[in-house]
């Protein structure tokens, strides 16, 4: 449960990062609106990510807790690279789609 | 080598990566493939299928060695648990000329008898070569060990080389040759970057008391035994009496130790000078309950049942380094750890693989029978290692169960498939060779879940599945993996070809 | 330093005296190291031995990249035999295996 909510957490994050890059908002052809708010958007990608290791550090089993956190964030970064090298447009809604997907995520597996 | 701190790292980074390149990459595949040692144990031994309470399982295991191999300098047990149903024994009996021979068996949980359980090593194999490489004590210990710190130094000069580690950080451009080579290296060395530093720096750890042991001798002097008592205090250890005497309630101190470890499962268990008034039993804490290999151990005097010690380390300096020893083992709680573990394992193997194509890349128009070499030589010793793994996994399910040294022909195969494809690469021209080497290895991934349900039937559990569900992966990617190089076969000039 | 051209034998000579710098000066410092934080770290001494064996795990991939990055032969050697002397120096000053 916690681990898949923290990687949701940093795809959304990763996501972010990489559209406020200048080459991938490019290949994402995002609009020039949102490449003027690339500060904004790196802001957001670093409280993504950051909160997705918040969510692995609060609980008791911290320590296992960081070193999956760690592989996660490979793990996210990983699959923006594919998304990037695949169907680049696709990361224009990654970090709202997986963000919306939270909640989803955790009424179901309740 | 040369003129500026970044182009001297370059060169470091490619000389340091090419010297153990070939051993780095099998190290690494068969380290991966040891992330799931209790699974593939658990499917190369498709007789197994019974569970029992882990007590009970060793104390049938000691039951069963009593009579097999009584005159053992000791036995060794690993405990099932929830990823491994059998109990896995190795002891030491006298060979025909009587020299000690060391064996590893199987046992059944219920029986703990070895009967009708295919011979075989199991997920120990790619355990033990990951750090012994099949060569004698100690010096496959020390081989590893050394490359294991050029790793760590290559991994460094890689970093110092990178010019653009944050901004290519997400940078994967396909389709572009060199180029594309050098962005996978990046992407997959970097995003798992963490990783690879941490497994290679615990990896020379895991081994440092004999590669390095100049602390312990600045301390103890030539009082090893004593500096073994401090080091490891749980080790209870004591001389054979000599004097025959029959094991006492084993059962009963298993029970007792587990309710020493506050119930959790108990893990190796060992009994040392067996059916000898001096006979010790110790019982370790399961190592899957935290990171650090600190849960404790308890000895017991196997003849009385008294307690003899009862370890668990406090220590901060020996912690920290079970709890970084425990990090490269990986054998922590949750399975999806372990999945990340294999994952990043998965992306080290690549990232050597592809280091190793780049180096030759970058030379194919320099020409030259070096480089020609590491060209061809890639090809068999890096290509043909998942081949190999494919090919002991078949022979495990195709060799006759009755066979007598079964267990040594599977790892025959093994290096016999590895050889030759070696072999097959240095005779064969690389851009073919390639090919023709990735598609026997896909069919061979993609063979086995149907030679396994042919000889031993369909997977019927999480293990089956999931070891099928990995060689169909593995298999889909090498599949994946072709279309580009024929195609890159057809566009490369001839003219280059021949040079080489 | 002044670069020979590659594959020339002052080339060949400069990288095989890296080469050994890196291999002796590396495991050289990393032993002196060891034995020198074993010896003066104040902790138990099994603890000493195993915190002092950690550090010298850090020291010598360092003397490595140190090696291989100095301008000059010179600065290559000179690293990790300064480290040798002086760790050699402060465990021997310690006294012996305490």
């Amino acid at each position: 449960m916690t681990p898949l909510i923290s990687l949701l957490f940093a795809l959304a994050g990763l996501a972010s990062l990489a559209l406020a890059m200048p080459r991938h908002a490019a290949q994402a052809k995002l609009g020039a609106l949102w490449v003027a708010r690339a500060p904004w958007l790196r802001g957001c990608g670093w409280a993504a990510l950051g909160f997705s290791l918040l969510v692995r550090l609060a609980r008791p089993d911290w320590r296992t807790g960081l070193i999956e956190w760690i592989g996660e964030a490979g793990l996210a970064a990983a699959i923006v690279v594919v998304v990037l090298m695949r169907r680049p447009q696709l990361l224009r809604g990654l970090p709202a789609v997986v963000l919306l997907m939270v909640p989803i995520a955790a009424l179901l597996l309740r | 080598m040369k003129t500026g701190f970044r182009q001297s790292m370059a060169w470091l980074h490619a000389w340091g990566g090419l010297i153990f390149g070939w051993l780095l990459f099998a190290m690494a595949a068969t380290g991966t493939a040891s992330v799931f040692k209790s699974e593939i144990s658990d499917w190369m031994r498709p007789e197994v299928r019974m569970r029992t309470d882990p007590v009970d399982a060793v104390a049938a295991a000691i039951r069963y060695l009593s009579v097999a191999a009584p005159a053992s300098s000791g036995w060794y047990m690993d405990a099932p648990d929830d990823r491994l149903a059998a109990t896995i024994a190795t002891y030491d009996v006298k060979d025909a000329n009587g020299a000690d021979e060391y064996r590893l068996a199987a046992l059944d949980p219920v029986t703990g008898r070895p009967d009708a359980i295919r011979d075989t090593l199991g997920g120990e194999f790619f355990y033990r070569f990951h750090f012994e490489l099949q060569l004698p004590y100690p010096w496959g210990r020390i081989l590893a060990s050394a490359a294991g710190m050029l790793m760590l130094v290559v991994l460094i000069s890689g970093i110092a080389t990178h010019r653009r580690i944050f901004a290519d950080f997400f940078t994967m451009r396909p389709g572009k040759g060199k180029r594309s080579w050098l962005d996978a290296h990046n992407v997959l060395g970097v995003l798992a970057l963490p990783f690879h530093l941490m497994i290679s720096f615990t990896g020379v750890l895991t081994l440092i008391t004999l590669t390095l042991p100049w602390a312990i001798t600045a301390n103890y002097g030539a009082d090893t035994a004593r500096a073994f008592a401090d080091l490891d205090p749980g080790y209870y250890t004591r001389p054979r009496a000599g004097r025959p005497a029959p094991l006492g309630d084993l059962r009963a101190m298993l029970t007792d130790a587990r309710a020493r470890f506050g119930g959790d499962a108990i893990g190796r268990v060992t009994v040392e000078n067996p059916n000898d008034a001096g006979a010790v039993l110790l019982v370790y804490r399961n190592d899957s309950n935290g990171v650090g290999y600190d849960g404790g151990v308890a000895a017991y005097d196997a003849v009385t049942g008294r307690l003899l010690s009862a370890y668990a380390e406090q220590r901060p300096a020996k912690s920290l380094y079970n709890l970084l020893y425990g990090l490269h083992m990986g054998r922590f709680a949750p399975s999806f750890s372990r999945w990340l573990y294999f994952l990043c394992g998965l992306a080290l193997s690549a990232t050597i693989a592809t280091g190793l194509l780049l180096w030759t890349i970058g030379r194919e128009k320099e020409g030259g029978l070096g480089n020609a070499f590491v060209a061809r030589f890639t090809v068999g010793a890096t290509g043909g290692l998942p081949l190999a793994m494919a090919g002991f996994f078949l022979a495990n399910r195709i060799l006759p169960v009755t066979l007598t040294g079964r267990q040594d022909a599977e790892v025959h195969v093994f290096f016999l498939v590895w050889g030759l494809a070696t072999l097959f690469g240095l005779l064969r021209r690389p851009a073919r060779a390639w090919i023709e080497i990735v598609a026997l290895t896909a069919c061979a991934w993609l063979a086995l879940p149907l030679v396994s349900a042919v000889t031993v039937g369909l997977p019927y559990d999480i293990v089956g599945l999931g070891f099928d569900g990995v060689a169909l992966a593995l298999g889909g990617a090498f599949v994946a993996a072709i279309p580009p190089m024929l195609r890159k076969l057809r566009t490369v000039p001839k003219l280059r070809e021949r040079r080489t | 330093m002044a670069r020979p051209e590659p594959r020339s034998l002052a080339y060949r000579l400069a990288v095989a005296s890296r080469v050994v710098a890196a291999l002796i000066g590396g495991y050289g410092a990393a032993a002196a190291v060891a034995m020198a934080s074993a010896r003066w770290l104040p902790l138990s001494r099994a603890e000493a031995a195993t915190a002092a064996t950690l550090i010298a795990m850090l020291a010598l991939p360092a003397v490595v990249i140190w090696v291989f990055a100095a301008r000059s032969a010179w600065r290559a050697w000179a690293g990790p035999i300064a480290v040798i002397v002086l760790a050699v120096l402060a465990a021997w000053a310690a006294g012996g295996p305490r």
